[in-house]
């Protein structure tokens, strides 16, 4: 399936998404499960929201709530301004895309997209003319007479959008909802939601436990766990600048060195490690959202990227520029991977650490048990509570 | 364009039944089928073979013999029973089996014990249970009298209607099951999706719930027809005088009359339409969906 540009939808007009907004809604199931808990959050209109998290951390339980196939025990949500947890879900209007896809297997592709249509009783001859232009927009003119089971997954997929785009509703929800197809599809797939949502201009809040998907796609990301939100940014924000170790780890591969507060300062904030020899580490100040107090145990996380491997500096560590954070170490193991080399690092003072090299024209390369310098600019350390 | 789908969801159809004739639960199948061609196809084909010849056997296929117009008042009265039967049973069963995926679970096994549990129960206790709620000095009646809401006892047993009543109490569990599996088997996403859509209760129900139990209501449908064909105790025990079903004649010219060669002509009928029964609902549905084993009709 080649992808070719998306034919312009004739009705898209920029702005025709609605905002949403949670106060303090909260969802509990029995007594002991908390599914959602008193969740405030405001998502921009036409925005591509994603909520990302863990399995269980409560992602579909507030999709579901938007929906109104549940109902919160506290709380309201607003969409547009109106608060909706009195509306029934069918007089909400709201696009839903289930993981599963939920297409209605007794009925043709035609049939399951033209079902808003003919529910709102349109005429016939607009139905069609409707379904036409979503298939258009989904790219699969020409399967409107296959059943739901004749059509591959990757297919299934797009014709459940089509769907819940079919009546215009001004916000969409999707739930995992690439979740059922292989690696190279996904990205594929990826790449036409994004330019759906633009071509739209719809609301959209999408829900994965893929981080790269979430960045791919969002605009902002609301990273989940035990029914809260532990940070909402733009992907950019939340990779970067992480508020806790959960989020750092979650979004993708992070190093977390135990230490302690031993100076402050304007300039920055001194960290000793644990372990022997304690070494300096330095973090900019405005790097964390916390504030250390001194002897504080803390977290200095940096990006496997951001490290690079020099071989064992004859000065010694320690006395860097002062933009550096430098730690002496041994190369574990060393994975290579077509474009970049991984390795896995022990410093002196005990931590094992990930660096990634890209694999360069006049770049060091270290094999195991090899002795190095772990080097990174002070600016890509930040400080996270522990 | 329907003809290809309908060709197309055959052969997927199809295939799998192939499989399953070389799979190793084939031998279960073929010792069943067994089991029935050595008692059933058999005696019913030597039987024919051997009164194929007799005076009865001739007058009773030609209708000249003379008990003609009882056995055609006969024939008609089994199948309209029949028919009505099965309608009543599937409007009444699709109700309950609708109940029963609605409830908790709790509230369920207690609701499908009360439908399984008379399921077990002798037919002829459960019909002799109806003359004791019904009968003129029955429960019903009883009740009704004191009351102050009739005079005299409503004449409900030994009528036509006793007989509808009484069947319907004995085969509703057939649709009861068959139509609960088949809503079981419905994925709640589907009537979520619909509802998000803009479906109401009804929209929904008309346009996913219905259309997807189909197969437990034909299923359904078509096992209380069969067995209906075939009613002997009920209609005997508590019909009135006019409610004689085929099953009836046949059992009194096979042991009364000792006419044999009536009985199989009888019966041929019978046979007939319940085997071309099967191989339409076949063909539309799939046996392996009758017995509850299909889940989702995907296609039709
Ligand atoms: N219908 C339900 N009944 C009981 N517990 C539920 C139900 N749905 C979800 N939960 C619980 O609520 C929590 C959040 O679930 P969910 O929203 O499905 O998480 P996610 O979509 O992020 O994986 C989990 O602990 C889950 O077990
Ligand atoms: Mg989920």
């Amino acid at each position: 399936m080649t992808a070719r540009p998306l034919a312009p939808d004739p009705r898209a007009a920029t702005g025709r998404g609605e905002n949403v907004v949670f106060r303090g809604v909260t969802k509990r199931f029995g007594d002991e499960v908390v599914a959602v808990d008193t969740m405030s959050l405001e998502i921009q209109a036409g925005e591509f929201f994603t909520l990302l998290g863990p399995s269980g951390s409560g992602k579909s339980t507030l999709l579901n709530l938007v929906l109104g196939a549940l109902r919160p025990d506290e709380g309201e949500i607003l969409v547009g301004g109106e608060p909706i947890t009195s509306v029934p879900i069918h007089k909400r209007n709201i696009g839903m895309v289930f993981q599963n896809y939920a297409l209605f297997p007794h009925m043709t592709v035609f049939k399951n997209i033209a079902f808003p249509l003919g529910i709102r009783r349109m005429a016939k001859a607009e139905i069609k003319q409707r379904v036409e232009e979503v298939l258009d927009l989904v790219q699969l003119s020409g399967f409107e007479n296959r059943y739901p089971s004749q059509v591959s997954g990757g297919q299934q997929q797009r014709i459940a959008t089509a769907r819940a785009i079919a009546a215009e509703p001004p916000l969409i929800l999707m739930d995992e909802p690439l979740g059922a197809l292989d690696v190279k599809l996904r990205v594929e797939m990826q790449e036409q939601l994004r330019l759906l949502h633009r071509s739209l201009g719809v609301t959209v809040i999408y829900v994965t436990h893929d981080q790269d998907e979430a960045m791919t796609l969002s605009d902002r990301i609301a990273v989940m766990r035990d029914g809260r939100i532990e940070q909402v940014g733009t992907p950019r924000e939340v990779y970067e600048q992480p508020a806790n170790s959960f989020v750092a780890s979650f979004l993708g591969d992070a190093n977390l060195i135990a230490a302690r507060v031993v100076r402050q300062s304007d300039d920055g904030v001194e960290l000793a490690t644990r372990g022997e020899p304690g070494m300096v580490l330095r973090v900019p100040s405005d790097a964390g959202s916390m504030t250390a107090g001194l002897d504080e145990d803390v977290y200095c996380m940096v990006r496997p990227q951001r490290i690079d491997l020099t071989s064992a500096h004859p000065a010694g560590p320690g006395d860097g520029d002062g933009m550096h954070n430098l730690l002496p170490a041994t190369v574990e193991a060393a994975y290579f991977s077509g474009t970049e080399i991984r390795y896995l690092i022990t410093t002196d003072h005990g931590d094992s650490l990930h660096a990634i090299s890209a694999i360069e024209e006049g770049r060091e390369e270290f094999a195991a048990g090899d002795g190095v310098i772990a080097r990174w600019p002070v600016e890509f350390s930040r400080l996270l509570s522990s | 364009m329907a003809a290809s789908t309908a060709a197309a969801s055959s052969t997927t159809r199809r295939s799998p039944a192939l499989r399953s004739l070389t799979s190793r639960y084939a031998i279960l199948a073929w010792s069943g089928a067994l089991w029935l061609i050595v008692w059933f196809v058999v005696p019913i084909l030597w039987m024919i073979w051997d009164l194929a010849a007799s005076q009865e056997f001739q007058d009773t296929l030609s209708f000249s013999g003379s008990e003609r117009t009882v056995n055609l008042r006969a024939f008609r009265n089994t199948f309209e029973t029949a028919a009505i039967v099965t309608i009543l049973c599937l409007i009444a069963g699709y109700i309950v089996a609708y109940f029963l995926v609605s409830v908790g679970p709790r509230v369920r096994i207690i609701l499908m014990s009360l439908v399984l549990i008379p399921y077990w129960v002798s037919i002829i206790i459960r019909t002799y249970g109806l003359i004791v709620t019904l009968g003129r000095k029955g429960f019903v009646n009883e009740t009704l009298i004191d009351a102050g809401l009739i005079e005299e006892p409503l004449r409900i047993m030994f009528t036509t209607n006793a007989v509808y009543l009484g069947m319907v109490q004995v085969l509703l569990p057939y649709v009861v099951l068959t139509v609960y599996t088949s809503l079981e088997a419905i994925d709640d996403n589907l009537f979520t999706a619909a509802r998000s859509l803009g479906a109401g209760g009804w929209n929904v129900f008309r346009k996913v719930t219905l259309p997807l139990s189909l197969p437990g209501v034909y299923a359904g449908g078509i096992i209380v027809f069969i067995i209906s064909l075939g009613a002997y105790v009920t209609p005997a025990l508590i019909g009135g005088p006019g409610d004689i079903m085929i099953a009836q004649i046949v059992w009194i010219n096979a042991t009364e009359f000792g006419q044999f060669g009536t009985a199989i002509v009888l019966v041929l009928p019978l046979i007939v339409v319940t085997l071309a029964l099967f191989v339409v609902f076949n063909r539309f549905v799939g046996v392996d969906r009758m017995l509850g084993t299909g889940g989702t009709a995907e296609q039709r």
